[in-house]
């Protein structure tokens, strides 16, 4: 058995013993290797009534490898407009690359996301991408 | 000449240009922000190479110059302390001996020859030197060197690099063991003060600079305080951003593997019946430590320097990947980490992993 299959099951029975925070939801998680969950950003902030989709892809080395997180974008769901998110669901986060640990969870990188959403207090039709997030950001 | 743009010149790379204009303009091939346009014929910046051994003894000395000596400190070096201050109409400056090595004192004024050169030798390496000759009443061919003495290593004039002035160096800005800031580097810095709209004391925010909190220097486009002035800075904020820079172009940021050295040397438990790990969890399997298991080697436990419990199987590929704690990111292989070419430490990492450690003590 992968690694990574015994870690994610272990992740899936906790929340479903657990349950998950506040403004996360699991959308579906079929199989070891992808799974999808929704991010509400709680509070009045500037995406107050939106809900996000994150798909997350897992390799058989995870948790020593990050998994790879995305905003889903298809007919049902769209990116955040963030500086640290582009158009097509990319986020630029430290911790999903250089910055990623295996004590991080599927939950702990939800979590961090919302966290990063609701920090952007300015209007995002007025605020731009940021510059140095191409190659390095610090979430 | 009316008729075409103007070339520019780059100080710092000695070359002639057309410099791109965004943000500021600076050199097309050094990408140096010393760079001026070459308006006034008679006032040719390339007649006035300072690091050029070639253009030692010649070359007009710009009308800026004068406002070189009138630099606090300078001042003082080039005169005695009792003597009047020079006027704005006067060619020639007072006279003052050559210091000893190390000593920047000069005892009052003495009348010299007109043409004896005077040598000023600053720093415990004589590697800046500051030469004022004088001929003839008129003033007109007075030769101003800045920099090293012209025999002091023929060829090895060029603009140092950052990475000469990497080693840690003094409160005072200099180098313990290695030659202090050559002559151009600090006689660039220094022409740097003399921009329009100074009211302050150049000397006094160039010391500032040095010695106060980091922040403090006065923002100004395309000055020192942007560590450009031939890659040499002054205060913490650039630094940072020299750092930075550095940081993104060595990729040091990535994570470093542990040794294998390093990784043998880690404690390892085997699991007993009493063993207190029983009620701890490995934190990268989130499983808690058990005597039954199907692989034998989960019975082993690597207790890594900051306390932090793992499996063996858990952590090693992990260590593998980056040599820090998964939990605290504490990095336990600084000294036996694999030679990594120009490492470079990202202080603001630094910072926040010690305060990422003092908050999540080790349990």
């Amino acid at each position: 058995m992968a690694v990574s299959t015994r870690r994610l099951q272990k992740e899936l029975a906790d929340i479903k013993k657990e349950g998950t925070p506040v403004g996360i939801e699991l959308l579906s998680a079929d199989d070891f290797s992808t799974w999808y969950l929704t991010v509400e950003v709680l509070g009045e902030t500037v995406y107050q009534g939106e809900k996000f989709a994150l798909k997350f892809r897992f390799d058989g080395q995870y948790p020593i490898s990050a998994p790879a997180v995305q905003f889903v974008v298809d007919g049902s769901y769209h990116a955040p407009i963030h500086p640290h998110v582009y158009s097509n669901g990319h986020i630029c986060a430290s911790i999903l690359g250089s910055e990623w640990s295996p004590v991080l969870s599927v939950v702990a990188v939800c979590v961090t996301i919302q966290s990063m959403l609701a920090s952007c207090k300015v209007c995002p039709s007025v605020h731009p991408i940021c510059p140095s997030c191409a190659c390095q950001c610090l979430v | 000449m009316s008729s075409r743009e103007p070339l520019w010149y780059c100080h710092e790379c000695h070359s002639e240009m057309r410099p791109l204009m965004v943000p500021d303009p600076h050199c097309a091939s050094c990408n140096g922000t010393f760079v001026e346009r070459i308006e006034n014929p008679t006032d040719d910046p390339r007649d006035f190479q300072m690091t050029d051994p070639a253009h030692w003894e010649d070359g007009p000395i710009p009308a800026d110059m004068d406002a070189f000596f009138r630099l606090a400190g300078l001042r003082s070096i080039l005169r005695g302390p009792n003597s009047p201050p020079p006027t704005a109409t006067s060619s020639s400056y007072p006279t003052a001996r050559p210091t000893s090595p190390g000593s920047r004192r000069s005892s009052g004024d003495r009348p010299r020859s007109p043409n004896e050169p005077q040598t000023f030798t600053t720093g415990r390496n004589n590697d800046f030197t500051i030469r004022i000759e004088r001929s003839g009443p008129q003033g007109s061919l007075r030769t101003v060197v800045l920099g090293r003495p012209p025999n002091s290593g023929g060829g090895t004039d060029e603009v140092p690099r950052l990475s000469q002035f990497a080693p840690p160096r003094n409160a005072d800005g200099t180098q313990q063991d290695r030659p202090n800031i050559t002559g151009p580097m600090l006689a660039q810095y220094l022409l740097g003060f003399m921009g329009p709209g100074h009211g302050v004391d150049p000397l006094q925010e160039l010391l500032g600079g040095m010695l106060g909190p980091p922040g403090r220097g006065v923002p100004r486009g395309g000055g020192p305080e942007d560590g450009r002035w031939g890659d040499y800075v002054f205060n913490q904020q650039a630094l940072d951003q020299i750092i930075t820079q550095i940081m993104e172009n060595s990729n040091a940021h990535q994570p470093v593997p542990a040794t294998e050295e390093a990784m043998a040397k880690l404690s390892r438990d085997v699991l007993e019946i009493d063993s207190p790990l029983l009620e701890k969890d490995c934190a990268v399997c989130k499983e808690q430590f058990k005597l039954e298991t199907e692989d034998p080697d989960e019975q082993v436990v690597v207790t890594l320097p900051c306390q932090h419990p793992f499996h063996e199987p858990c952590i090693i590929p992990w260590l593998k990947t980056s040599g820090t704690c998964p939990v605290c990111r504490f990095e336990q292989w600084f000294e036996c980490r694999q030679p990594k070419p120009e490492k470079v430490l990202d202080w603001r990492f630094i910072r926040k992993r010690q305060s990422e450690h003092l908050t999540n003590p080790p349990r």
